[in-house]
């Protein structure tokens, strides 16, 4: 028996019919989605890690840098932006041309593209977003705790806590994460994110202690925008006046 | 049944295109590679009685997979792409090494007159000796070397068959015709101590 004979009888014999069209556009489609996302991933990823290593007061000694880069999370983040680009790599040979173009080639570019994009994730603010996105999931509360150790550290400069009463516009009293209560003078601080001392806001410092006075060189919002959140006021940290 | 000349007429594409709505029409795919590919899967390494039943899963499964069939491709290669996997994966299944059957040793002799020029083999035992180098070539320089000498595939297509980018193909056929000469210079070495 031929085999274009046999095969037609099968086809027959088990009322075979070609798979429709829709199921391998549908699956070129998800292949391609899947690899957006992945690279998603990877992107929001490395500018998360980017804000955590801008974010610390790196010229504060090597204890912080090493913790932002080294730490649990910053290194999860790390290993996410990585398994991104690889399963984002895998994704791409599955496409129905993927196979044509060498991987190491299209893994550099991946790469490349991630770097800039990360960047520029950091660079416009969105890393800082996504931080305030997170601060509140449970995941994230191994960061907070780090976060703290590294701040409550005014013998080195370094103070992190909630404004308590504000007193003008240069002079606040706050209660760093430690119960203690101390007077801030911020008169020459640099004010990351035009943010102004307001009741209840979460702050980091970076400056000077003297007894309970703390002299600050520069004023940030903790935990990124998200820190702003819970003032008195209603309206984000960075737009209140100066 | 579709008449021959009425096969003739259609080029693969228009037949993929048929068959979709007419499986008759898909006959005349498969009488047109049923040759070519029964060749195609004994030099990988099938027995003749095991590659009709390889043919059979070929032609089955390209068929469930028509609308699939991306017509930037020959047909040509989308066809050879299956019957190398069916093959590939019935080795692993009955998890035997391919075997080599010449059924034309033309191409192998020109590739080993190309790859080794001073070499010289005893006519007598040129097929044996030429069937010893490929049971021990590698299977990935096989089959590259099966594609490119045999089926006088291009490199664009072997890249379409095998999945590979076209640089990792000109790579693998320039390996494989290095671990082929070395081979045969090995058994030439062999048939030299045979002799004295």
């Amino acid at each position: 028996m031929e085999i274009s004979d046999s095969v037609l009888e099968r086809i027959k014999k088990e009322k075979a019919k070609p798979m429709p069209g829709w199921f391998f556009r549908l699956r070129d489609w998800l292949l391609w989605l899947a690899l957006i996302l992945l690279m998603l991933v990877a992107v929001s990823s490395l500018g998360l890690f980017a804000f955590f290593l801008s974010d610390g007061p790196i010229s504060h000694g090597a204890r912080f840098f090493f913790g932002a880069v080294f730490g649990r999370m910053p290194m999860i983040l790390l290993g996410l932006a990585v398994l991104g680009v690889a399963f984002a790599l895998f994704d791409f040979r599955m496409t129905a041309r993927g196979y044509k173009r060498s991987l190491i080639i299209v893994g550099l570019i991946f790469v490349v593209m991630v770097l800039l994009a990360g960047w520029t994730f950091n660079r416009y603010g969105l890393s800082r977003n996504l931080d305030s996105f997170f601060s509140n999931a449970r995941f994230y509360q191994d960061r907070e705790m780090y976060m703290r150790q590294v701040w409550q550290d005014p013998d080195n400069g370094l103070l992190a806590g909630q404004i308590a009463s504000v007193a003008g516009n240069e002079t606040f009293y706050m209660k760093d994460f430690d119960g203690k209560e101390w007077k801030v003078e911020i008169s020459h601080a640099l004010r990351r994110h035009g943010l102004a001392p307001v009741e209840g806001l979460k702050i980091k410092l970076i400056g000077s202690a003297l007894g309970n006075i703390f002299v600050a060189d520069e004023i940030r919002p903790w935990m990124g925008m998200g820190g702003c959140r819970g003032t008195t006021d209603a309206k984000p940290c960075g737009m209140l006046k100066q | 049944m579709i008449p021959e000349e009425d096969c003739q007429k259609h080029t693969d594409k228009e037949l993929v295109e048929l068959s979709v709505t007419n499986s008759e029409y898909y006959a005349c795919l498969v009488k047109r590679y049923t040759e070519a590919l029964r060749r195609y899967v004994i030099r990988l390494g099938s027995s003749l009685p095991d590659s009709d039943d390889i043919l059979q899963e070929v032609f089955f499964s390209a068929y469930l997979h028509l609308n699939g069939f991306d017509k930037k491709l020959k047909f040509s290669s989308w066809i050879y792409r299956i019957a190398h996997n069916k093959s590939v994966s019935m080795f692993r299944k009955s998890n035997v090494r391919p075997t080599v059957e010449l059924t034309d040793l033309l191409p192998w002799q020109d590739l080993l007159a190309n790859s080794c020029p001073g070499l010289e083999f005893d006519q007598a035992m040129l097929k044996e000796k030429i069937s010893l180098v490929l049971e021990s070539l590698d299977p990935k320089y096989r089959e590259v070397l099966v594609l490119r000498y045999f089926e006088e595939k291009d490199y664009n297509e072997i890249s379409d068959i095998l999945k590979k980018p076209m640089g990792t193909i000109a790579t693998l056929v320039n390996r494989a015709k290095k671990q082929f000469a070395k081979l045969a210079e090995g058994q030439a070495l062999n048939q030299e101590y045979g002799n004295k």
